[in-house]
């Protein structure tokens, strides 16, 4: 693959607390890579670190197969644009503030025909080029936000939840320009956000962030305790409606884990040993770009757990949202997340 | 807008470094010639009549910064200073033994008078010095000292040392203005009391009040009320930066016909304000 | 009482005629401010980032020393500088005393505290969100620094007024290193002093209404800036 993003080996802390972890990650050039995770796993801090806005406390950072260090840092950080998630604006007009970066790197004379594109790609009229930067909504500062780094044709483009903090016409005319992006100049889109379904319909790739660790899998059913003591070898977490999910003990303070659910109902043609169930009800019944198959959303109690269905079409349609199910998983299968 | 900023500061920038330029000395063609003197010579105007005369004779100019005789004595000892103009003959006598300063010459003098209001509350209308004194101290009027360590105010105190063997520090009665004498005479005029002052200033006192003040002479004429001035160059040999040619030009004008003749025919209201008196 | 009505009057007849001594020390006094708010907002706004702009060990305590020098009177300054360039003193040999830039030397050292720490707090109080924004569309260092002034440009006409104002009006400095020399380091307030300790109350009064009217013009003319902001 083109990558033109590598991480290696990189750890970041801030206040000494360990914020992130990744041993590995390439991006591809033009593609589209959405980071998905809780609050606080670290989606922003590697967003960051990846556009060269913050420095990793060790580890390497190569763009372009160019390790960024302290020489070219300036130089890789004008290829790759952020966009924060709050929309914010120098105190000056949408004129200005789209120019500021043409400026900085030394752009002169007439940059009107740049602004005016700019605009229109986020879906603006140019007459809100003279607009002042106190005189906008949410969603058209995060237009502007977003024009501002268009307008330089970057590498990579980063998104720090798009859809977040803006209405829905401004967060359509977001995606329209990031795609046409993609589409004409091969920019590089990585995107974090919270939108599930948003990222699943317009990502190539999605990376599961959890506790600033990469994890290898999705991480839809995650269980995170409380943790009781079934017996020697065994522990349980009690959900509200009752059931208990068990789980072979671990080798330190059972924390948080992903349990690992057989697609559905497959597992009962299965004799397998020490498989243990949970019957929940359908809530919905999804299809992703990445998948190839739909997958069910599933509640037990509050708990929701996402399951992949058979891959077999006409075994599928047997079910329906509203439909109680029965959920297969083994105990010894289960994966613990290090705090 | 942001070229206009950078044009406004490299526009005030150049103005300001021209400035700068021509704030310096020695952008004009004279001579200069820097004088520490006292607030006396100063007020009352007779710097500014004399100077002009002496640059013409000798095409000096002469600059002159004016503080009570303390600050002068200091300024010379520091070296800030060419040449000094002051009146307090006890302690140039120790500054010249001390060698801080050299070549002291009489100049001029005059007198130092008691002044008060016309309702001479003391009663000390044309008694002398020491009967005067005890008369305030008695009555505890008002009185207001320089408190600086000027010349006057050296003079003020030795008159009290002599008379009554002490000062009247902390008492209510004896203001210490630590300011120049224009300002101690209002101080004093203000509160209704009595100030020791000498005859030059009382005349530029007079003159700003056009001839009617409110403080009017009570005691003169006494023996020990003599103002002497003098000059004294900066000692060259502990300031080697020291301008000491002008100084002494300064000095001798000052003692020749022409400046002693200057400075009799100095006049405010018709009277004379300095008695030249050099040897 | 009467002598204010008269210092105003006075005060017309001074400038309408030109009279020399006033215009002497009226170009004194804008000589010697210009000079020395130039000096300090040069070194101070710069210093005044750094301090409000990063966080580095001992910070409060430097902010604590710089506010406290907001409170050095100016006589006391006066008299240290004066130490300082005295021919006695260690800066002696550069001619520095009982001149112009003697006092600008003073006055700067009064105006500095002021402007490093209005520059401060004006920059301690930009948004969060600026840095982070002009880093992502690439801004270099020195472009940050410059961006962020101009952001920070209220705060920082806060700044330049207030030292102004306390540069223009202050006495110690002038008369202990300028002197109080008549035509050449007079200025406008040692002319005050000067007057009103000669009595001539009036004529203080007229002097004290033409620095009025100085600072006047300069504010006048720095308000274009809180316009355009």
């Amino acid at each position: 693959m083109d990558t033109i993003l590598r991480i290696r080996d990189v750890r970041y802390s801030y206040n000494g607390r360990p914020i992130l972890e990744i041993g590995e990650l390439d991006i591809a050039r033009a593609s589209i890579t959405g980071l998905a995770g809780p609050n606080g796993s670290g989606k922003t801090t590697l967003l960051k670190l990846l556009s060269g806005v913050e420095k990793p406390a060790s580890g390497s950072v190569s763009f372009k197969a160019a390790t960024t260090s302290r020489a070219n840092e300036n130089t890789v950080r004008q290829r790759l644009c952020l966009l924060p998630q709050e929309p914010f604006l120098l105190r000056r007009r949408v004129y200005d503030n789209i120019a500021y970066g043409l400026r900085i790197r030394g752009g002169k004379g007439d940059l009107a025909g740049h602004i005016h594109e700019a605009l229109e790609l986020v879906g603006l009229d140019p007459s809100f080029a003279v607009r002042r930067w106190n005189e906008l909504s949410g969603g058209e500062a995060q237009r502007v936000s977003l024009a501002a780094r268009l307008v330089l044709r970057p590498d990579c483009l980063m998104l720090d939840e798009p859809t977040a903090s803006v209405d829905m016409e401004s967060a359509r005319c977001i995606r329209r320009a990031v795609l046409l992006a993609r589409r004409e100049w091969g920019t590089t889109l990585i995107i974090a956000s919270h939108h599930r379904s948003w990222l699943n319909d317009i990502c190539d790739r999605i990376i599961y962030l959890y506790n600033g660790r990469i994890l290898a899998c999705s991480f839809d059913n995650i269980l995170t305790g409380p943790w009781e003591d079934v017996d020697r070898s065994t522990v349980g977490c009690r959900l509200s409606d009752g059931q208990m999910v068990y789980a072979c003990k671990p080798g330190h303070t059972a924390g948080s884990a992903i349990v690992s659910f057989c697609d559905l109902e497959a597992c009962s043609s299965i004799p397998g040993q020490n498989m243990k169930s949970l019957r929940g009800l359908i809530n919905s019944i999804t299809l992703d770009n990445s998948q190839a198959v739909p997958q069910a959303a599933v509640s037990c109690g509050d708990q929701r757990f996402v399951v992949r269905m058979s891959g077999n079409l006409q075994e599928a349609k047997q079910y329906w949202p509203g439909q109680t199910v029965t959920l297969q998983y083994s105990p010894e299968k289960i994966i613990w997340l290090e705090k | 807008m942001r070229n206009f900023v950078s044009v406004l500061i490299r526009k005030t920038t150049g103005v300001l470094f021209f400035l700068t330029i021509a704030s310096q000395p020695g952008y004009g063609a004279d001579q200069q010639l820097l004088l520490a003197t006292t607030t006396s010579t100063d007020n009352t105007g007779l710097l500014d009549y004399l100077a002009p005369q002496f640059t013409e004779a000798t095409g000096i100019q002469l600059k002159w910064v004016a503080t009570g005789t303390g600050k002068a004595l200091k300024l010379g000892e520091n070296c800030d200073a060419d040449v000094l103009m002051v009146h307090a003959p006890e302690a140039e006598k120790e500054y010249v033994e001390a060698g801080f300063g050299v070549n002291r010459r009489r100049i001029m003098y005059n007198d130092f008078v008691f002044i008060g209001p016309d309702s001479d509350p003391a009663g000390i209308k044309d008694h002398d010095v020491c009967a005067s004194l005890k008369a305030i101290m008695a009555k505890e009027s008002v009185f207001a000292s320089r408190g600086d360590n000027s010349g006057t105010h050296k003079k003020e105190i030795s008159l009290w040392t002599t008379c009554m063997e002490n000062v009247p520090e902390k008492q209510q009665w004896y203001l210490q203005t630590g300011q120049g004498m224009l300002s101690t005479i209002n101080m004093a005029a203000e509160r209704g009391g009595y100030t020791m002052t000498d005859h030059g200033t009382f005349i530029k006192y007079e003159a700003n009040h056009n001839g009617s003040p409110p403080l009017l002479i009570v005691v003169e004429g006494d023996g020990s009320l003599v103002n002497q001035y003098s000059v004294i160059e900066v000692n060259p040999e502990r300031c080697p930066n020291v301008r000491n040619e002008r100084a002494r030009s300064f000095g001798d004008w000052l003692v020749s016909e022409d400046g002693q003749e200057a400075i009799g025919a100095f006049r405010l209201l018709n009277k004379q304000l300095f008695i030249p008196n050099a040897q | 009482m009467d002598f204010i009505v008269a210092g105003i009057v006075k005060a017309f007849q001074l400038l309408v005629q030109g009279d020399r001594e006033t215009y002497s020390a009226v170009l004194a006094t804008v000589k010697v401010s210009s000079l020395s708010m130039t000096v300090s907002l040069l070194i101070g706004i710069p210093l005044g980032y750094c301090l409000g702009y990063a966080d580095f060990p001992g910070r409060r305590s430097i902010r604590t020393m710089v506010d406290t020098m907001l409170s050095l009177p100016t006589v006391f300054i006066g008299l240290l500088v004066y130490a300082f360039i005295s021919n006695r003193g260690p800066l002696g040999e550069y001619g520095l005393l009982f001149t112009l830039s003697g006092i600008a030397v003073g006055q700067a050292i009064l105006a500095l505290p002021i402007v490093i720490a209005l520059t401060a707090t004006a920059v301690e109080s930009l948004d969060r969100p600026l840095r982070l924004t002009l880093l992502s569309l690439g801004a270099s260092g020195r472009q940050i620094f410059l961006t962020s002034i101009w952001e920070a440009r209220l705060g920082l006409l806060v700044a330049a007024v207030t030292a102004t104002g306390r540069v223009l009006t202050e006495v110690g400095i002038s008369m202990m290193v300028g002197g109080n020399i008549k035509w050449h380091t007079r200025t406008i307030t040692t002319a005050i002093a000067l007057e009103t300790n000669k009595g001539q109350f009036a004529t203080g009064i007229a002097l004290g209404l033409v620095l009025l009217a100085i600072a006047f013009a300069v504010n006048l003319s720095l308000s274009f800036l809180r316009r355009r902001a």
